[in-house]
């Protein structure tokens, strides 16, 4: 084993720069002497204890909810597996009957929108739920609510969606969806609709958990828990959290202008009108690539770990590791258009992306050989999720050397849209998440479950799958070579297509049969709890493996290391007597600690929500919103859309409550407070993540403004005068200058001091500026002859506008709901967060309505 | 039936034209490269697992990482890169003028096929057959009439999308003669499965000669179809009658009704064949369909028995399509219209 | 200034604008070639915006301090100069 300056552990105690002004000499006296006072542990039991019956709906914690996630998940992988296993059925010999051609093209369809959309992103994100907490000694996560609400939209709306396919109304234009084939003019029913509003709301799912994650692996680590120290998998979230929040807003700009096309006839991808098909393609496939890696690094971050605890060693090259990953996950927004290669793109263009392609693939072998590294310098124990991790190295970099083949542009002209793609793509998802996720199961089964899984069965599951996987997919090259093209419900005899294909349809079997003992196995030995778990069955050494109950781990241990539990084999026990932070509550309340970003100094203490129906009351009718829409049930779109904001506010009702007390003694000597605000606050940081996502959507707005000028510039007319462009101008920067007045009114006043009217009012004036610029934006955009069903201008310009008119719209309700708060007494002075989020939304609102006016009218000019 | 336009080996590997060939050469240099990469990823892990303890440790530190992952695959990666992009330039030439010009439309769910001149202007029309000379150079201008298609004959190039609203061109150049298979390689809804054409070259002087006859033809009336002087066999549906056999196109009396038929039943509403009154541009120009290799858009061969069967019941064969099944008429009616189109060579 | 850790907030600083100078060069590089597809002018365009980039990472490693290659900053300034000289690659040979 060879040390190499990367990877120098450097002493905690004083050597180090405070980042906070958190005096390191407090840490000394970690782990504590004394015992802990009786009854300590009964009472976070009684405090954190979940409801019973029909109220456990209501639960909110991490260990219920992201069993219940990964449940789904699962369910979801299952679903879209018996899909394919009839598209198999339907390949296995030329021209067959088993599936009729529309039953076939729905079931492609949802095998690819199910496994994509609503188990693989799920799925990373639900172990990332359930693990994410416990790995850094978090009692839960920063927002359990936001997190049920997410699960919930989730789980209701995707089992509805699934369920089209059982009434024949399920999407059949391709998981990528282009138009003009899912224009209404080539989709006249509502299936292409119910993709379009069906993961919508799982769109809204994947970014509430973004911001979750952001805020949790930067703010609730265990002191001590430097950046440096952070287990892999909490790196690999942090980077997918940000790329999801990236990502996503492109995909919901682009199912947004598709469903305004189809329902009100805006031309977005219509090239008789100024629009264009390529749009479509430029803006999924800006998300769809990102969403591979999101699906990918979050698995490599897991792999990370357990290679590690496979070789009883510390992971090699480990800030290497973190520095593919974060260079994976950026050089992945640069490789969209390889997908579009056989486009017609400029020669020149495809060149950019081909470079771009075949650099993302560096930092993913950097990565391989981290781990071959720390395999290398260990010894290796052959369990179940030794198997699955080794056999996953091999399977994705098989997958990851067809992704460089048809890096090369003249390459995939041949191979692209055929089964060569699809034989890449398996490789990559099945090598690079599913085995990784298969091998998770195995390995962290022992935090949620009172019996570990079979290692007897565990090896058949892995033999099974591992030879089914080749004998489905490696024919599949060759089959491309042959010329079979993708998304076929059938094939003719005579193109030497048939053994092959029988071949793949055999293996699909045999993946399949693996899958069924897994279930087997899970069904056997599976028995779900919260305290009286397995343990740790492979010898880890990261925080999870603490003792737990569901209050997570009794006290917040300090970290030293990467890995505690090997470093210091009295932690356990240490922890589980106190001898930490937090050995208590001190509010009585649900607690954790929120440390600070990069050294993971104690900052202060967060109050944790109980069981609330507020999340699962929105997330129902949120769904219900999108399926009603979908169905063209606008009576009941429109109640249900009520209900569920009502849900919301009221769910914010129990936010930002008064504290009576001030501080707590989180450690011997160690006072923090309890409630803060401004910049260090949790909601400061969640407002911002969302401030970053609603401005991407823009800027995807903005770009596809842009493009369709280029592409059709004869449609464009000339915007209103300079005049109007000025007034608009000034009145959004009225607004802006509201938001900010109001937070400066509020601060004007001494600490429980009343407020006034005046803070509330500012905020209200700011949306009514907002609100009237834009209808004076609408109404001139009107009078100068631009209707949005004529041209690509026209759909663009009031698309954004429309957009801005939501965010404005919300932005009226957010004012409403801080009149009524006010008007009760509940700001508090100088700072309230309450006020803080509202004012920083509508300034929010106010900066983003100024770019979109005065670029679409100033540019093209 | 199709004598080799499909099968082994893989079109993607057994180029016919010099827009292939560096293509597959660099599809082996891939495929080898792939393959000696993932024995090496083996080989380490083997190594690493159970290897003797001076291999172990070789592989065991931050240096293995620095050597197998940034070092080696930068310099193979650039190696490529620069021959793809290479490569990719030589593909797409500029376009000099000297190329022969065709245009092909994508259509749900079959290709539209205009021969141009020089200046752009349609000499000649076809649907779901290509038909070239060996040693030119052909640019392909590619359309689509309604969703993205994709037009691909892996033995000659890579292929292209058909994107409405947009003409993509596409070089392809045959350097031997024979018939190539082609396919629609982007998903269009419905019987995408089923959308094909075939890729015949010729040499020059057969080619010179299959391009007078074809002009002559399109400039031509359809004649009356000629008395016959040897007698027919008992059966003359017999399906497998080649299509050059002086057997094929029935009775004069057959052929004369056919063409009746074809008029007063809407067909010409959506073909046209040249010479006559039939002049729809919905559906493939059938001016040519007794000689063309295949039917329905390349998935069926072309007899008396498809030609049939097409004619009668299409959505059987290829669910969806955008002509609807004949079945309102007997099989004499069906045969007699055959018998006509069999004459449209 | 300290070296091998992550601890100094100018070090995600130089990251992340090591990273916003890379992202600026390939955006203009496509952006240029979308915009003029078939002439050399988004060819010839490449190489100034390139050069100016890499000027630019040159600056920032001055300004950092000479960071070396093993700590966040360096790292940060090594691949987003090899990503700009990588990426630039189609302009010279495409």
């Amino acid at each position: 084993m060879s040390s190499s300056p990367l990877d120098s552990a450097e002493a905690f105690a004083g050597a180090r720069r405070s980042e906070t002004g958190f005096d390191h000499d407090l840490y000394r006296q970690f782990p504590t002497q004394h015992p802990r006072p009786e009854g300590e542990v009964e009472e976070l039991e009684r405090i954190w204890a979940a409801p019973k019956g029909w109220a456990l709906l209501t639960v909110v914690n991490n260990n219920y909810i992201g069993f219940f996630y990964v449940a789904t998940a699962f369910l979801f992988f299952l679903l879209a597996g018996v899909l394919a296993l009839g598209m198999r059925v339907q390949l296995a010999a030329p021209l067959m009957d088993f599936l009729p051609q529309d039953t076939y093209n729905q079931f492609f369809t949802m095998h690819g929108t199910v496994m994509m959309f609503l188990f693989a992103v799920p799925m990373v994100e639900a172990i990332g739920v359930m693990l994410l907490p416990q790995m850094l000694a978090a009692r839960d996560l920063p927002f359990p609510r936001l997190s049920a609400y997410a699960f919930w939209a989730y789980f209701v709306g995707g089992l509805c969606f699934f369920a089209s396919i059982f009434v024949g109304l399920a999407p059949d234009g391709g998981w990528f969806m282009y138009p003009p084939l899912t224009s209404i003019a080539f989709s006249p029913e509502i299936n292409t609709d119910f993709w379009l509003l069906g993961i919508g709301f799982i769109e809204i799912s994947a970014i509430a958990g973004a911001i979750e994650i952001i805020v949790g692996v930067l703010r609730t680590r265990a002191p001590g828990m430097t950046l440096d120290r952070m287990p892999m998998f909490a790196w690999a979230m942090l980077v997918f959290a940000v790329m999801i929040v990236v990502a996503f807003p492109s995909v919901i700009l682009c199912t947004l202008l598709l469903e305004l096309e189809r329902a009100f006839n805006w031309p977005f991808f219509d090239p008789t009108r100024g629009g264009d098909p390529l749009l479509w393609q430029h803006l999924f496939w800006f998300f769809g690539h990102p969403e591979v890696y999101i699906i990918f690094l979050p698995a490599a971050g897991l792999m990370s770990m357990m290679v590690a605890t496979i070789a009883q060693v510390p992971l090699v090259g480990y800030r290497l590791n973190v520095v593919a990953l974060v260079a994976t996950g950026f050089i992945s927004f640069g490789v969209w258009a390889h997908h579009m290669f056989a486009t017609g793109m400029p020669r020149l263009s495809t060149g950019y992306f081909s470079a771009a392609s075949m650099a993302v693939s560096l930092p993913a072998g950097i990565q391989v050989f981290c781990w071959i590294a720390t395999l290398a310098s260990g010894r290796i124990r052959w369990t179940t999720p030794a198997l699955f991790v080794v056999g996953s190295i091999v399977i994705f970099t098989m997958g990851g050397l067809t992704g460089v083949m048809v890096a090369m542009v003249p390459f995939d002209w041949q191979v692209h849209d055929t089964y060569f793609i699809v034989a890449h793509l398996h490789y990559v998802l099945l090598g690079g998440m599913v085995f990784p996720m298969f091998a998770a199961f195995y390995h962290w089964i022992g935090m949620t479950s009172r019996r570990g899984l079979s290692e007897r069965l565990g090896k058949w599951v892995f033999g099974l799958m591992f030879t089914g996987l080749h004998v489905t997919f490696l024919p599949m090259h060759l089959t491309g070579f042959m010329g079979m093209p993708r998304r076929v419900y059938t094939y003719l005899p005579d193109r030497g297509l048939d053994t092959l294909n029988l071949l793949s349809t055999l293996g699909a079997f045999i993946l399949a049969a693996g899958v069924l003992v897994f279930l087997v196995d899970l069904a056997r030995n599976l028995r779900f709890t919260t305290d009286d778990d397995a343990g740790n069955l492979y010898k880890g050494g990261t925080l999870e493996w603490l003792p737990t109950g569901l209050y997570s781990t009794r006290s917040i241990p300090l970290v030293k290391s990467r890995e505690p539990l090997w470093d210091d084999p009295a932690i356990c026990k240490d922890v589980e007597d106190g001898r930490y932070f937090l050995p208590n509550s001190t509010t009585g309340l649900r607690e954790t600690l929120v440390t600070s970003p990069i050294n993971a100094e104690p900052q202060y203490l967060q109050i944790m929500p109980g069981p609330s129906p507020w999340p699962i009351g929105a997330a129902v009718t949120t769904a219900g919103f999108f399926l009603a829409l979908t169905v063209q049930a606008y009576a009941f779109a429109a109640t249900s859309g009520i209900i569920s904001v009502i849900c919301v506010l009221r769910w914010m009702w129990d936010t930002d409550p008064p504290v009576k007390q001030e501080t707590a003694e989180i450690g011997p000597g160690i006072n923090v407070p309890i409630a803060i605000t401004g910049p260090q606050s949790n909601g400061w940081w969640a407002l911002n993540v969302l401030a970053v996502v609603m401005g991407m959507i823009a800027l995807m707005g903005l770009f596809s403004y842009l493009y369709l000028f280029g592409i059709h510039p004869e449609v464009w007319i000339a915007a209103p005068g300079l005049g109007q462009t000025a007034g608009i101008a000034t009145l959004l920067l009225a607004a802006l200058g509201f938001a900010w007045l109001s937070r400066r009114l509020l601060a004007s006043h001494k600490k429980g001091a009343k407020p006034g009217q005046l803070p509330w009012i500012s905020c209200a004036a700011s949306s009514a500026c907002s609100i009237a610029a834009l209808y004076w934006d609408l109404t001139g955009w009107q009078g100068a002859g631009l209707a949005p069903e004529a041209t690509g201008q026209g759909a663009t310009v009031f698309g954004m506008l429309g957009y801005q008119g939501l965010g404005a719209a919300i932005g009226v309700v957010m004012a409403a709901y801080l009149g009524y708060r006010s008007g009760r007494g509940l700001l508090t002075t100088p700072r309230s967060v309450t006020l803080d989020t509202v004012a920083r939304f509508l300034g929010y609102i106010a900066i983003q309505g100024l770019v979109l006016s005065t670029v679409m009218r100033l540019l093209p000019g | 039936m199709f004598d080799a336009v499909w099968g082994w080996p893989p079109p993607v590997l057994d180029p016919a034209g010099p827009y292939a060939e560096d293509v597959t050469l660099l599809a082996w240099v891939l495929m080898g490269m792939a393959l000696v990469v993932t024995a090496i990823i083996i080989a380490a892990l083997w190594a690493a697992i159970k290897g003797p303890p001076w291999i172990k440790e070789k592989l065991g530190g931050e240096r293995a990482v620095w050597i197998g992952g940034i070092a080696f695959p930068g310099v193979v990666l650039t190696a490529l890169l620069i021959w793809g992009l290479t490569l990719t330039a030589s593909l797409t030439q500029p376009i000099t003028g000297k190329e022969m010009r065709v245009r092909v439309t994508g259509e749900m769910w079959w290709f539209r096929v205009q021969y141009l001149d020089e200046a752009g202007e349609v000499v000649m029309n076809d649907a779901n057959e290509l038909h070239l000379p060996v040693g030119v150079p052909v640019v392909l201008e590619l359309r689509s009439a309604d969703v993205i298609h994709s037009f691909w004959i892996p033995h000659l190039s890579g292929k292209k999308d058909m994107v409405p609203g947009r003409t993509n061109l596409l070089r392809i150049e045959a350097s031997e003669s024979g018939r190539f298979g082609g396919v629609c390689a982007e998903y269009c809804g419905g019987p995408h499965a089923l959308m094909g054409f075939i890729a015949v070259a010729h040499e020059q002087d057969e080619w010179q000669r299959w391009l007078a006859a074809r002009l002559q033809r399109q400039q031509a009336d359809v004649p009356l179809p000629q008395p016959r002087t040897t007698p027919l066999p008992a059966v003359y549906t017999d399906v497998d009658l080649p299509r050059d056999s002086a057997l094929r196109g029935g009775t004069d009396w057959d052929a004369t009704q056919g063409r009746a038929l074809f008029m007063a039943s809407g067909c010409s509403a959506c073909h046209r064949v040249a010479g006559t009154e039939a002049n729809g541009l919905a559906g493939p120009d059938l001016t040519h369909v007794g000689a063309r290799l295949s039917l329905g858009a390349g998935i069926l061969p072309n007899h008396r028995g498809t030609l049939v069967g097409w004619i009668g019941d299409s959505q059987s064969i290829k669910p969806g399509n955008r002509m609807p099944s004949y079945d309102r008429l007997s099989g004499d009616q069906l045969n007699q219209i055959a018998a006509w189109l069999e004459q449209q060579i | 200034m300290e070296n091998g850790g992550f601890y100094n907030q100018h070090d995600f600083r130089t990251l992340a604008i090591a990273l916003a100078v890379w992202t600026a060069q390939f955006t203009i590089l496509w952006i240029a070639s979308i915009v003029f597809p078939a002439q050399p002018l988004a060819r010839w365009a490449a190489l100034p915006f390139t050069l100016l980039a890499v000027g630019a990472l040159a600056w920032l490693y001055l300004r950092a301090g000479r960071p070396a290659l093993l700590t966040t900053p360096g790292l940060g300034l090594a691949i987003a100069a090899a990503g700009t000289l990588f990426n630039a690659l189609p302009s010279l040979l495409g």
